[in-house]
């Protein structure tokens, strides 16, 4: 039963582009990924985390988020010299109660960070995990 | 800000036909705040404009239809006062100052065996390099220092001339001559080692430490009918003083006072006497 569930939750991507950039660049030299599942991230429950640090590659994952971002129910990002330097998509539920959030960060050069969550946790709930502590 | 509160209120306050309408665009202006709503074809967009008295500035924009809705900030909401955390702990020195200069018998004393003039006593100053070195997380307050140069003229009234004999006594003399003028006068290099705190109130701050003096120059000049003499150039000067001082300004003004922890003359062959300054400074 627990490995459907988790066949389950890794399938849940499977729709999303971002689930090819951790394919593609998770293992790759300069990068770093961490993938969670069914676990407690500052108090909130999240079915997956997945994140990935990369210090190059960064205009191919930009293609990939934009394919998502079309996609996307919530939209939300920050502006900086004209520059989308980080922010979040809320996609499609596809399991009921079960939102589903790309979050990303661009750093100098093809530097970021990308992050997929997966989680009963609501657009505000996801903001006090972002802002907790900094 | 609170965005969604905002857009909430924008909602209340937008009349269902004016949505209902042909494609338009309304515009709200609400204090420093413009914001414009145009719908299109199912999607309306809005735009924050803000302005800060210079220029006008989109803060936000967002797109929503049925299918999606896009936020873009153009400011971070998401990154709590991070700028406030990164700020620059800057040294408050002046660039220049200016002020009184006592000579006093001890520290906060203004009793004193030499007559000074206290009104014509003066001293002027100017900072050449700050060091700075925040002790909080927020920046508040820091171990500062100093360079400084100051010239100071210590001026005596009636007949008085400081002097030193053959024997090396430094004393203050009566003359007979109709004395115009007569001062002590030297430079100093001085390091201030301070501890400040800013941002208490606006921009008020203030400081408490001590300093340094490294004195030369020194002069006992007078001057009568009309010219300028040089009794000595030795009045048994103590070249190393170490003060206790502090300052309080706002913005670029400052008012600062500091006396002497140790005599200004050698006290085995003149009198002990201290300094004491009070003055204005600027920060340029």
């Amino acid at each position: 039963m627990a490995m459907l569930l988790s066949a389950s939750t890794v399938l849940a991507q499977a729709d999303l582009q971002v689930g090819r950039v951790f394919d593609l660049y998770g293992h790759s030299k300069g990068c770093k990924m961490v993938e969670l599942h069914h676990s407690s991230f500052r108090g909130y429950e999240l079915d997956v985390y997945k994140s990935l640090i990369y210090r190059q590659y960064g205009n191919a994952i930009e293609n990939y988020l934009k394919t998502d971002r079309k996609n996307a129910r919530k939209v939300r990002e920050i502006v900086e010299d004209g520059v989308i330097t980080s922010g979040y998509y809320m996609m499609k539920q596809t399991r009921q109660g079960i939102n589903r959030y790309i979050l990303f960060r661009n750093g100098s050069g093809q530097s970021g960070t990308v992050v997929y969550i997966e989680g009963a946790l609501s657009p505000d709930e996801l903001m006090k995990l972002c802002t907790v502590n900094k | 800000m609170n965005m969604k509160k905002y857009l909430l209120l924008l909602a209340a306050v937008i009349p269902a036909t004016l949505w209902a309408a042909e494609p338009v665009d309304t515009i709200i202006t609400k204090t420093n705040k413009k914001v414009i709503v145009t719908d299109t074809a199912g999607t309306t967009k809005v735009k924050v404009l803000e302005n800060d008295g210079k220029e006008e500035k989109m803060t936000f924009e967002g797109h929503y239809s049925d299918q999606q809705d896009v936020e873009q900030y153009f400011f971070s909401p998401f990154i709590p006062n991070k700028k406030k955390g990164n700020r620059y702990f800057e040294a408050s020195y002046p660039s220049v100052f200016l002020g009184f200069n006592n000579l006093e018998s001890h520290c906060l004393s203004s009793m004193n065996d030499l007559a000074p003039n206290v009104s014509s006593s003066s001293e002027w100053g100017i900072t050449i390099t700050t060091f700075s070195f925040p002790l909080d997380k927020m920046k508040d307050f820091g171990i500062t220092a100093a360079a400084q140069i100051k010239n100071v003229h210590n001026y005596f009234s009636g007949n008085h001339i400081l002097t030193t004999d053959d024997n090396g006594q430094t004393y203050l003399k009566e003359d007979t001559r109709d004395i115009q003028k007569s001062y002590l006068s030297y430079w100093a290099f001085k390091v201030p080692v301070m501890l400040e705190g800013q941002r208490m109130i606006g921009k008020l701050f203030m400081s408490i430490g001590f300093s340094l003096e490294l004195r030369s120059g020194e002069h006992s000049r007078y001057k009568t009918d009309g010219h300028k003499h040089t009794e000595t150039t030795d009045v048994n000067l103590n070249h190393v003083g170490l003060n206790v001082e502090s300052y309080i300004g706002y913005d670029g003004f400052m008012i600062y006072c500091n006396c002497g922890l140790t005599p200004l003359l050698n006290t085995h062959n003149a009198p002990k006497y201290y300094t004491g300054s009070i003055g204005v400074a600027f920060k340029l």
